[in-house]
C-alpha cells in the first residue's frame, strides 16, 4: 500500500511565489496532496491557492509559522496521513528534494528529517546577519542536543505519524523551527539533517527583518533553554 | 508632611476599594480578577491608618522613613498582579490559538462537504 504524504504550505502573503511553489509541487512531487495553510494573508495568496483545486485552511487572522503549521498537524492527524512534509510557499524549497527526505522517514531510520542548505558543497550563502543567526542556533542546538546541526531554523521537514502527532499537541507558537528539534528529540524522537539545495527567494519579502531578527534571536534563545527545563 | 501623605493614602485606597467595587457591580470586571487588586487597595488602606504596623514593616525591611516603604510594599503587590496578569493572557493566547485552529478544521470540513454535494 502506497503511503499518504501531506504537503503542509504555510503561507502568509505570499502571492508573488504561491503559484510558482504550488505548481512545482503538483509538477515535481504529485503523490503528495496539497494542504495551503493561509495564515491571515492581506494579499491575494489564498485567491491564487484556491485556482489549484487544493486543500486550505484559512485562518481568520495572522497568528504566525508555527500556530499555521500546528494546524497542518492537527489536519493530517485527522487524515490518516503517514507523512507531513513542511514546505515554504515561498519559493525557496524545491519539490523535487522532497523524497531526499523522506528516504529515511520510508526506511524508518528517524522519525524527523530537516533539510539543511548548508551540508552542500556549493550552498546559497544568506545575508551575513541572517547566516550569523543561522549558525548561533545550529551551535547552540548542537551543544544542547549533542548532535551536530547546521540549518537548525530550516523549515523543510518532514516527520512521520509520531512526530507530526505529537506536534500537534506541543508546538512552540511564534518561531517554532529550532524550538521543535529540541522538543523532538527531548522526547525521544530520532532527527536526522539531510543536504538538500534551496534556492533564493523568488518573490516576496523574508518575514524577518533586521530589527526583528534581534527580537527574533532572543525570544528563540529564551526558548531554547526554557525547553529544556520545562515540565513534561 | 508624613501626616498629608498618609492622608493621601487612606483617600486613594478608599477610592480604589470603591472603584473596584463598582467595576463588578457593573460587570466590567471579573470578581476572580477583582481579587488581587482588592487585596492592594486594603493593604495600602490598613497600613496608611495603622502605622505603628508601617513602622516595624519598615524597619524589618530596612527602611527608615516608613512612607517609602508604603510605595516599595505597593510596588511589590504590583509587580505580583502584573505577573498573575500575564498569565492570564498567556492562557487566553493559548485557548485562543486552540480555538481557532478548531475552528479552522471545521470550516475546512463544512466547506468540503458542500463542495463535493456541488460536484
Amino acid at each position: 500500500m502506497q503511503s499518504k504524504i501531506l504537503l503542509i504550505v504555510p503561507a502568509y502573503n505570499e502571492e508573488a511565489s504561491i503559484k510558482n511553489t504550488l505548481m512545482d509541487l503538483q509538477n515535481n512531487f504529485p503523490q503528495g496532496e496539497i494542504l495551503v495553510v493561509n495564515d491571515g494573508s492581506t494579499d491575494k495568496t489564498l485567491e491564487l491557492a484556491k485556482k489549484f483545486k487544493v486543500n486550505y485552511l484559512d485562518l481568520p487572522f495572522n497568528l504566525g509559522i508555527g500556530t499555521a503549521v500546528q494546524s497542518g498537524f492537527k489536519y493530517a492527524g485527522g487524515g490518516n496521513y503517514d507523512f507531513v512534509v513542511q514546505f515554504d510557499a515561498d519559493g525557496q524549497h524545491l519539490a523535487e528534494e522532497i523524497k531526499k527526505l523522506l528516504l529515511p522517514l520510508f526506511q524508518g531510520e528517524v522519525d524527523v528529517a530537516v533539510g539543511s542548505r548548508f551540508l552542500n558543497k556549493n550552498f546559497y550563502r544568506p545575508s551575513f546577519f541572517r547566516f550569523l543567526g543561522i549558525r548561533l542556533f545550529a551551535l547552540i542546538i548542537s551543544l544542547i542536543l549533542k548532535q551536530k546541526f547546521t540549518d537548525s531554523t530550516s523549515g523543510f521537514r518532514a516527520y512521520n505519524k509520531q512526530a507530526f502527532n505529537f506536534l500537534a499537541q506541543n508546538y512552540s507558537y511564534d518561531y517554532p523551527e529550532p524550538d521543535a528539534l529540541i522538543l523532538l528529540k527531548l522526547n525521544g524522537f530520532k532527527i536526522k539533517e539531510v543536504p538538500v539545495l534551496m534556492k533564493e527567494r523568488s518573490g516576496g519579502k523574508s518575514s524577518i527583518t533586521f530589527f526583528k531578527a534581534v527580537y527574533y534571536t532572543l525570544k528563540t534563545l529564551i526558548t531554547i533553554f526554557m525547553d529544556a527545563i520545562k515540565v513534561k | 508632611m508624613r501626616e498629608k501623605l498618609y492622608l493621601f493614602s487612606i483617600i486613594f485606597s478608599l477610592i480604589l476599594i470603591f472603584g473596584i467595587i463598582e467595576l463588578i457591580r457593573r460587570k466590567k470586571l471579573l470578581e476572580k480578577y477583582s481579587l488581587g487588586w482588592l487585596f492592594f487597595a486594603l493593604f495600602i488602606f490598613l497600613l496608611s491608618i495603622f502605622r505603628n504596623i508601617l513602622e516595624s514593616l519598615a524597619k524589618f525591611i530596612g527602611i527608615y522613613y516608613p512612607p517609602s516603604a508604603l510605595f516599595f510594599i505597593g510596588f511589590i503587590l504590583l509587580i505580583i498582579i502584573l505577573l498573575h496578569f500575564s498569565t492570564v493572557i498567556s492562557e487566553l493566547y493559548r485557548q485562543n490559538i486552540i480555538l481557532t485552529q478548531e475552528f479552522v478544521l471545521l470550516k475546512e470540513k463544512f466547506e468540503r462537504y458542500f463542495r463535493e454535494d456541488e460536484r
